[in-house]
């Protein structure tokens, strides 16, 4: 059953691809588009349906067992086998995976629906569920592999589908290279990823999940290990989620891969394939469990991100750019928690994430189709009253991101805030108590200049507004029913016990048995407990969320003249222009070698396009230097071969 | 030498001999055969080499040696033999409608292509060094006729001449080198020249870095990989890939087979110049491949970056890993394929007597011819080395080996190296799936698009299921490796 | 003074050089495929130097046999050679320089 959740996609990816993105179907049978169109949304949404109910039947299976026996193991084959080394293709189905599995499967069919009404009128209507299919086919495989390798080819499945489906206008020079930057940039951490794959395989001598866990977890085998080895498969694998789940620094590609279409950005920008990452590092939960320094990496990278991202997020005008910087920030959030080692509260807000971000961006998607491709939150305004349905959904994915009480965002941060209070990391706490504020300030931001006030949209735009098809419309109705009451799941139990229900938390005895946590209880002081923690955030969620309306609903002007100022208008422009990170990435690699490449100046600069940053232009250089060496002539190829068996000749004689 | 030797080593050599048999054939009916009858001794050279292959199954189970141990038959020969037979098959089947496009007479052609394949099996089994360098020789002097075959052009004929001179260059230091070995050993039996080897004894330290820097000459390894970008340009499109995939494995057979049974004692001296030699070779054909505009010319030196990945698999077998070996092995097998697919997609784009050589060439491929288009990007997903081709795999392997041999910085400066190299290759992707610019495609040819299928699929099967051709490697190593 | 093989093996050391510095430095193809031969003959006369010293038939039979493979070479060389001519009507190697970078 496991094979056939996984392969489904697969299939519907071969048949939309093969038969109808490469034309056959037309060469073979022809007919009109509209069918072709309605077989090919069946087609690829239908495989998903499969998957999801699949996964769904396998969830109640897993739920019926005894919660220490949660895991369902499939073996198909054995791919690679060799000496000590050996590789089964083999699927687990534990509470980690399949959470993750719900998530994916069910959040994939909706965007699926979405994206018929999104895509009608593109032309590579089939190319783009062909793509589609594949990345859920590929995420499943990172999901689902029951060993490192197996993880690997998905987590460069996915990559690449990503790849493919950002570049998808592929027309347009910038969004194609939008694609590669992303790829490019990802490689960085899939270098760490696969070194941390070697040196666990060196270490422990299996890559399957159960050998290397249960050698890691055993304390008699760990007593050899010596603890700086653990801390740098740690650090290795996180240098990989780094990239995959765009944290500082590698997060500059997220921003740039909202060139692809809005649903694409909503299923693998926001909802899944970032995710991957936290995924990754809930099921390495024992090398971090196991790791101090890592953790403390961890924690404070994560949020840096959050702080970061958010910062940026006040100031963008683009409404998929807020969200991207959204994102990453929320991703910092769920790093935190994996940190500090509360793994189920980062899978936690992973999921409710998941629901919040997708109905945000869909909705997002619903406004850009409705304005007929405008994405620049200055030329709208007042949208309400033109599309009711998709602002009140978004208005609903806008508080539960917030986090206002009792919406599903509430109860997610609150777990992260808690166990980074409880554990100790009292500046990160702060950190992401500040993020909490940032984050209510630039969503409410987001939402009134979209949809509230008078208008800005020009008058030709405005006779064309209509609210979304019902492929579109339906997907916003169930995304925000899902973030409204997706976080009942997981209520913390010290809120449970109010209303007396001893284990509200049942999403987190669920995740449990699947992750390693020490047992030991951290003795730090409570100068607060739990109940003020929660008041504290809710706090400082209304805070941003007053700031928010004063300025950009009651009073406009103030903040006009605020931004006069000085102090304030160095600030904003400081968000503005992100921290002068690009100007940064400038300064410290691009201009050093680019003064190099001056001061060397024989070679004529040759720009290939797509060198995006100083390292490919010093690569360059190295390559035209070793050109000019080939210059073609016999005689030099003759004199250099002879120098060259020179050396070789006198360093193995004196060598000896 | 009995006369009973002779005879019975004469049998057991049948796959050179059909080989050599259905060369002589084809010259010897294409005078007597007239018109466009002509093109269907094409058959007969398939034939051939499904003899040869099947002749050649033999080798994969049994050991046996040949004319007084001049030839040792073993499954490391068989396997080798394997890759030959393959790329010869397909180099053929892809040459049948490019020679047609480039007006270029065929018999000949078919018949040198199998005269350098004798060779190179020849020198995949030599144990000795008389038929080390008359495989060699017959292996290189057919190539060279190849790279100059289109005389009409003058870049072919440049390419030619610039092979024959710098690959006679070669031959004259690999020829130097083996007197000096015999005039230390005076033998020039590969297994009594290692009992005799002398590791103060300048001559033989002289002579075996001269026969090897003799073989990386061949393999287009730094530093004596200048000539391989320049005669892979120069010579027609299906010989260049015959070229970089056939004579590369039969110089790391050779190579392989001097370094591990003849001067085994060196490992210690060697080892690092060939690290350097490795480190070098890939970054150089990295460097040299970015800066491309011909899509030929960039994977002529892609091909040099290959050779150093699989000499990473070389130093580590000589520190002893066994799987190094068989890594190197594995990694030729794989390379055959992915690279033969790629010249075959470029020899199937060429028409009317013009290659297809820019990346402006296969500007809108995706748009008009589709299964093309796909087909290019698995062999340049797998040459990038992504998942799930048979180049993922192979690269995996090799990786792997420089890590269990110790050899870390072998292995990240081979990560590093192949993390450049998506960025040229994905850029023909680039071309093919987003160019604008309107180019003439050639109508459908049977033949090259059969031969394309396979490798295609090859490709992707193989690196799915990479077990059991993997274990073939494991096989052909393990019976080689000096214990 | 008697002559032993270490008077024949510097003299086929200085010849080798000689045909390497050929190849590297005349400019006339015809000379390069000469200094090419030249080349091949220094390590036949090493062969058979060695052969004298080692009173073994083995090296005079492979310089026979080298002396066959380089005849073949050449053979190539020239029908190259004169092919070149024909297209470009000089003899130069320097102009042989179409494929490069």
């Amino acid at each position: 059953m496991l094979a056939w959740l996984v392969l489904a996609p697969l299939i519907g990816s071969v048949i939309n691809g093969l038969l109808f993105a490469s034309g056959f179907w037309k060469k073979l049978i022809g007919g009109d588009d509209r069918t072709e169109r309605r077989i090919v949304s069946f087609v690829g949404c239908g495989v998903i349906l499969i998957s999801a109910i699949l996964t769904s039947i396998l969830f109640f299976r897993l739920f019926s067992l005894d919660p220490i026996q949660r895991q369902i193991f499939e073996e198909l084959f054995v791919w690679i086998s060799s000496g000590d080394f050996s590789v089964k293709i083999e699927f687990l189905f534990d509470s980690l995976s399949c959470v993750m599995a719900l998530v994916v499967t069910w959040i994939s069919l909706i965007i699926h629906v979405f994206s018929i009404g999104y895509m009608h009128e593109d032309r590579s209507y089939s190319r783009y569920f062909a793509y589609l299919n594949i990345f859920v086919f590929f995420m499943l495989i990172l999901i689902l592999g029951n060993s490192f390798p197996l993880m690997f080819v998905g987590w460069e499945g996915v990559g690449l589908a990503s790849y493919l489906l950002i570049g998808f206008w592929y027309e347009d020079k910038e969004k194609a290279s939008a694609g590669r930057k992303a790829f490019v940039v990802n490689r960085i951490g899939d270098f760490g990823f696969i070194l941390g794959i070697f040196l666990i395989f060196f270490i422990f001598g299996s890559t399957n999940f159960q050998e290397v866990f249960g050698k890691a977890s055993d304390p008699s085998f760990m007593n050899v290990v010596p603890g700086v080895v653990i801390t740098i498969i740690a650090l290795l694998l996180f240098v990989g989620a780094v990239g995959k789940s765009a944290q500082f620094p590698l997060y500059v590609w997220l921003p740039d891969a909202m060139a692809g279409p809005i649903p694409v950005s909503a299923l693998i920008h926001a909802a899944t394939m970032v995710t991957a990452g936290a995924y990754m590092i809930a099921r390495c939960s024992v090398f971090y469990t196991q790791s101090h320094t890592a953790q403390i990496v961890v924690v404070s990278i994560a949020a840096f991100t959050a702080l970061l991202a958010a910062t940026i997020a006040i100031t963008q005008n683009d409404i998929k750019k807020v969200l991207a910087y959204s994102t990453i920030s929320q991703l910092g959030y769920m790093f935190m928690a994996l940190g500090v080692g509360a793994y189920a509260a980062g899978m936690f807000h992973l999921v409710t994430h998941a629901f919040f971000k997708a109905l945000l961006f869909l909705g997002s998607g619903s406004v850009i189709h409705a304005l007929g491709g405008e994405q620049d939150i200055r030329n709208m305004g007042g949208l309400r009253k033109f599309i009711p349905l998709t602002s009140f959904t978004f208005l609903i994915g806008t508080l539960a991101i917030t986090g206002i009480p009792f919406l599903s965002g509430f109860f997610s941060k609150d777990e992260i805030l808690g166990s980074l209070y409880e554990s100790g990391y009292v500046i990160h706490w702060i950190v992401a108590l500040m993020t909490v504020c940032l984050t209510a300030l630039y969503m409410i931001r987001l939402y009134i200049v979209t949809f509230e006030g008078r208008t800005r949209v020009s008058n030709n735009v405005k006779s064309h507004i209509h609210e979304s098809p019902l492929s579109m419309t339906i997907p916003l109705l169930i995304l925000a029913v899902l973030s409204i009451f997706g976080g009942y799941i997981g209520v913390p139990d010290f809120m449970g016990k109010v209303i007396g229900i001893a284990h509200s938390n049942v999403f987190k005895d669920f995740i449990m048995p699947s992750v390693f946590v020490k047992e030991t209880v951290t003795s730090v002081p409570h100068l607060f407990g739990h109940w003020s923690i929660t008041v504290l955030s809710i706090i400082s969620a209304f805070i941003g969320v007053l700031i928010a309306i004063y300025f950009y609903a009651i009073k406009p002007s103030i903040r006009e003249s605020l931004i006069k100022v000085p102090i304030f208008s160095f600030l904003y422009s400081f968000s503005y222009r992100k921290w002068f990170v690009d100007e940064a990435f400038d300064t410290i690699f691009v201009r050093p070698f680019n003064a190099l490449a001056v001061e060397s100046g024989k070679f004529d600069l040759k720009r290939i396009d797509g060198a995006v940053n100083g390292i490919s232009e010093v690569v360059v250089k190295a390559a035209t230097l070793m050109r000019s060496a080939q210059s073609g002539l016999l005689r030099l190829y003759a004199a250099f071969m002879a120098l060259g068996v020179l050396a070789i000749l006198l360093y193995i004689i004196y060598s000896a | 030498m009995s006369i009973s030797e002779i005879l019975r080593s004469t049998l057991l050599i049948g796959p050179e001999i059909s080989l050599i048999l259905t060369g002589i054939i084809l010259i010897i009916f294409d005078p007597l055969i007239n018109g466009k009858r002509k093109n269907e001794l094409f058959w007969i050279v398939l034939i051939g080499l499904v003899i040869a292959f099947l002749l050649n199954l033999e080798r994969l189970h049994t050991e046996a040696s040949a004319f007084s141990g001049a030839l040792s038959l073993d499954v490391f020969s068989g396997y080798f033999n394997v890759i030959f037979i393959i790329s010869s098959f397909f180099a053929v089947i892809l040459s049948r409608e490019y020679l047609i496009t480039m007006n270029l007479k065929s018999n000949e052609y078919y018949a040198l292509i199998l005269f350098s394949t004798s060779g190179m099996m020849m020198l995949s089994s030599a144990k000795e060094f008389m038929s080390i360098f008359l495989g060699f020789e017959i292996m290189s002097i057919s190539v060279y006729i190849l790279s100059g075959f289109n005389r009409e052009s003058i870049r072919s004929t440049e390419a030619g001449i610039k092979y024959l001179i710098l690959g006679g260059f070669s031959s004259a230091i690999l020829l130097y080198g083996i007197a000096l070995i015999y005039g230390a050993s005076g033998t020039i039996f590969l297994d009594e020249i290692t009992s005799k080897f002398d590791v103060q004894n300048p001559l033989y330290l002289a002579g075996s870095a001269l026969i090897i820097t003799g073989f990386i000459f061949k393999i287009g390894a730094f530093p004596l990989h200048q000539w391989v970008p320049d005669i892979y340009e120069g010579a027609p499109m299906t010989v260049t890939g015959f070229m970089s995939v056939g004579v590369k494995a039969a110089a790391f057979a050779i190579l392989l087979r001097v370094l591990l049974e003849g001067v085994y004692q060196m490992d210690a001296n060697l080892i690092y110049v060939l690290w350097l030699i490795s480190a070098f070779t890939m970054t150089i054909g990295n460097l040299g491949a970015i800066v491309q505009k011909s899509i030929k010319r960039m994977l002529a030196y892609s091909s040099i970056a290959h050779a150093g990945y699989a000499l990473i698999g070389v130093v580590a077998t000589l520190r002893g890993e066994e799987i190094g070996l068989s890594s190197v092995l594995y990694y030729l097998f794989a390379y055959t394929f992915m690279n033969l697919g790629a010249f075959g997609v470029l020899a199937y784009l060429s028409r009317d007597g013009k290659e297809c050589d820019n990346y402006e060439d296969v500007s809108g491929l995706w748009s008009k011819k589709p299964l093309i288009a796909i087909a290019l990007s698995i062999f340049l997903f797998s040459l990038a080395g992504l998942p799930p081709t048979i180049g993922f795999f192979a690269k995996y392997r090799v990786f792997l080996s420089a890590i269990k041999a110790d050899f870390y910085w072998l292995a990240i400066i081979g990560i590093l190296n192949s993390v450049i190299s998506a960025y040229y290759y994905l850029r023909v992707l680039v071309y093919a799936y987003m160019g604008e610019e309107e180019v003439k495609f050639p109508s459908f040819k049977p033949a090259s698009a059969f031969a394309i299928t396979v490798l295609t699929i090859a490709t992707l099967i193989l690196g799915i299921f990479p077990f059991y051709s993997w274990d073939f490697a494991l096989k052909a190593a393990a019976s080689f490796l000096p214990n | 003074m008697v002559v032993g093989v270490e008077h024949y093996l510097v003299l086929s050391a200085i010849l080798f050089i000689i045909g390497v510095f050929g190849v590297i430095t005349r400019k006339n193809l015809i000379i390069v495929l000469m200094s090419l031969e030249l080349m091949l003959n220094a390590a036949n006369l090493a062969f058979v130097a060695f052969s004298r010293a080692l009173g073994d038939m083995t090296g005079q039979v492979f310089m026979i046999m080298a002396i066959t493979v380089a005849a073949a070479e050449v053979a190539v060389g020239l029908a190259f050679v004169v092919s070149i001519y024909t297209h470009r009507e000089t003899l130069d190697i320097d102009v042989l320089k179409m494929l490069k970078g």
